[in-house]
């Protein structure tokens, strides 16, 4: 696992160290408040309970000396100095509670109390707890005012503590509710930062996996093409060529050695008839997976429309019209038709090396060049070039690898011409992978190269087979081979001009 | 076909797929409306992609009725330009000022 996977884990933890502590520290606090809370509204309680003591207390003794100075009789005396024995006490203890939850106007008001309640021992039980009383009527009248005054003292006090117990349970209230908003605010806070955290790598996983899936596709894309390509090479280096008694074949293709890559490269040869084969030979620009494709569509374009059409230019016409019309793949080939009642190869070229004729008893030779490559331009003109040959003649074909290896095409067609001389010479098995070792002589070529050579049998074809230029033939006469050639235009019906016009219709 | 300045453009060296862009850059029209003369002389090879920027340089030249013609020094430049069949596509000259003489009275 890496450091990047520990990451929640690590989050995780440092946000539990963060929370933990926070709902500790909420619930000592709330604690602490309700604590705070109840001891505060205890001690207002007990206040006024102890205002009641005193009011009571305050009344008892009043009533006993009011019993007292009515009856005379001297058991009223027993609740007033019972109550009398208290009252001061209760009154000083008031006094305390007050000052000690900061009521100061409730003391204030209490000391008043206590005030009153001296004046009324002074003034009213006093004289009628004595003897005789001068003026007992008088007296119970200063005695109900005063009381009223004390009564009326008391009530303000347990007033101003109602209101202090009110204010407490409000603010404790209040607190609770502000921590509780605290915690919840906490929470949210964390839970935000949670849930963005989680997003965060939940979009970084996502990316993570997207990229993946990426490049999967990629090694997928590329193993495709590679897997496609290699099947192309496959399929293009195991065509069978026809094995026919007046025609025969030998083709090598070997492939860059630096990169494993398909090249443009291929040949053919299809049996027409049994006396009439198609040889082609072609090279497109490029290499890798389109090369390929491209390769596989003019060779199909090619052969298909050479079982339709028997002559070379307008095949190449042909399928320069069609390859213009899906892309632009510049394509070189030379193909044609080997004839073997007649000893004649009719062929045409497109923008390629010229073939190289060999025939039993001379050296070998280059033929004609043809027109533009195909796929660069819709009104290119090719010319059918026919050669009258002999038994035993053979074509060699090739890809420009097999001249330009040294980047001198000129060395390299003296080079060519030698090792066709050659291999003819050794009468090797096959011929053109003996070319293309006498050339390279295990050197690394560089690019493709693929070699095709169509060969006359020596006995020809069945007994009509009496070539029709039977001069040639019958008297033998080496080096006055016939080489005629018709001129197929897009628009010109073939004619026997022996120079393609030009291509090109440039208004001058 | 009208004179004019002839737009001489040079490649040189070998020209390869390797400078598919320089070579592609170079053959390129300028404004000018006289003949032009891709000057072939100081090339020691030429690949299918110079044949291809050619032809498309031809194109070109078609469309705004300017010509094109070649020059070419070494035998083997020629031979490539023949293999590719540039000689019916184009004039080509061996020697600069036939070549220039042609563009500029125009019987390229």
């Amino acid at each position: 696992m890496d450091r990047q996977s520990w990451r929640p884990l690590w989050v995780t933890a440092a946000v539990l160290v963060l929370v933990v502590p926070i709902f500790i520290a909420a619930g000592l606090l709330v604690r602490g408040y309700v604590r705070g809370a109840f001891a505060a509204a205890e001690q207002v309680r007990t206040a006024r309970i102890v205002a009641f003591d005193t009011l009571k207390l305050q009344l008892d003794e009043e009533t006993g000396i009011r019993g007292y100075a009515a009856t005379r009789d001297r058991t009223f005396l027993e609740p007033y100095r019972k109550a009398r024995a208290h009252l001061p006490a209760a009154q000083q203890r008031l006094a305390a509670i007050l000052a000690a939850l900061s009521l100061p106007r409730a003391g204030g008001v209490v000391a008043d109390a206590v005030a009153t309640s001296r004046e009324w021992e002074q003034k009213v039980a006093s004289p009628l707890a004595g003897p005789s009383p001068t003026d007992p009527l008088v007296i119970q009248r200063d005695g109900k005012r005063l009381m009223d005054h004390y009564r009326a003292d008391l009530t303000v006090v347990d007033q101003l503590l109602a209101q202090r117990e009110a204010l407490l349970d409000s603010q404790a209230e209040g607190a609770i509710t502000r921590i509780s908003l605290y915690v919840v605010l906490a929470v949210i806070v964390l839970s935000l930062l949670g849930i963005a955290y989680g997003i965060q790598q939940t979009r970084l996983a996502w990316r993570l996996a997207a990229q993946q899936r990426e490049a999967a596709a990629l090694r997928a894309a590329y193993e495709t093409e590679r897997r496609i390509a290699e099947t192309l090479q496959d399929a293009f280096l195991q065509r069978p060529l026809p094995t026919l008694p007046a025609v025969s074949f030998s083709a090598t293709y070997v492939p860059a050695a630096e990169q494993a890559k398909v090249g443009g490269d291929w040949y053919d040869g299809v049996e027409l008839a049994p006396d009439r084969v198609l040889f082609a030979i072609g090279d497109v620009a490029g290499h890798g997976l389109e090369a390929a494709v491209a390769m596989n569509r003019a060779r199909q374009a090619l052969i298909s429309a050479a079982v339709r059409d028997p002559d070379p230019a307008r095949l190449l016409t042909r399928v320069n019209r069609e390859l213009l019309a899906r892309d632009a793949r510049m394509v070189t080939v030379v193909c044609g038709y080997a004839d073997s009642r007649t000893f004649e190869f009719t062929y045409a070229s497109a923008g390629h090396p010229p073939p190289v004729l060999i025939e039993p008893g001379r050296p070998p030779r280059l033929l004609e060049l043809g027109g533009l490559p195909l796929g660069v331009l819709e009104s290119a003109a090719y010319t059918t070039m026919t050669v009258q040959t002999v038994p035993g003649a053979m074509l060699v074909l090739y890809t420009d690898g097999a001249v330009e290896h040294s980047r001198d095409v000129l060395a390299g067609e003296t080079m060519l011409l030698d090792a066709v001389a050659r291999a003819v010479d050794d009468a090797a098995p096959n011929v053109a992978a003996a070319i293309h070792r006498t050339i390279f002589d295990g050197r690394d070529p560089g690019d493709d190269v693929a070699i095709l050579t169509v060969t006359f049998s020596h006995e020809g074809v069945g007994t009509g087979g009496a070539p029709r230029r039977s001069s040639i033939v019958a008297t033998g006469s080496r080096g006055t081979n016939e080489v005629t050639a018709t001129v197929v235009t897009p628009f010109e019906a073939p004619s026997s001009r022996r120079r393609p016009p030009s291509p090109w219709k440039i208004a001058s | 076909m009208s004179g004019g300045s002839v737009q001489v453009i040079r490649l040189a060296g070998e020209l390869d797929a390797t400078r598919r862009e320089e070579i592609a850059r170079a053959l390129t029209l300028d404004l000018g409306r006289g003949g032009v003369l891709v000057d072939l002389s100081g090339a020691e090879y030429a690949d299918s992609t110079v044949i291809a920027e050619l032809v498309r340089l031809r194109r070109d030249a078609d469309h705004v009725g300017r010509s094109v013609a070649l020059l070419t020094g070494s035998p083997r430049i020629a031979r490539i330009l023949a293999y590719a069949g540039l000689g019916e596509a184009f004039r080509i000259f061996e020697d600069r000022g036939t070549a220039l003489t042609a563009l500029t009275t125009g019987t390229v």
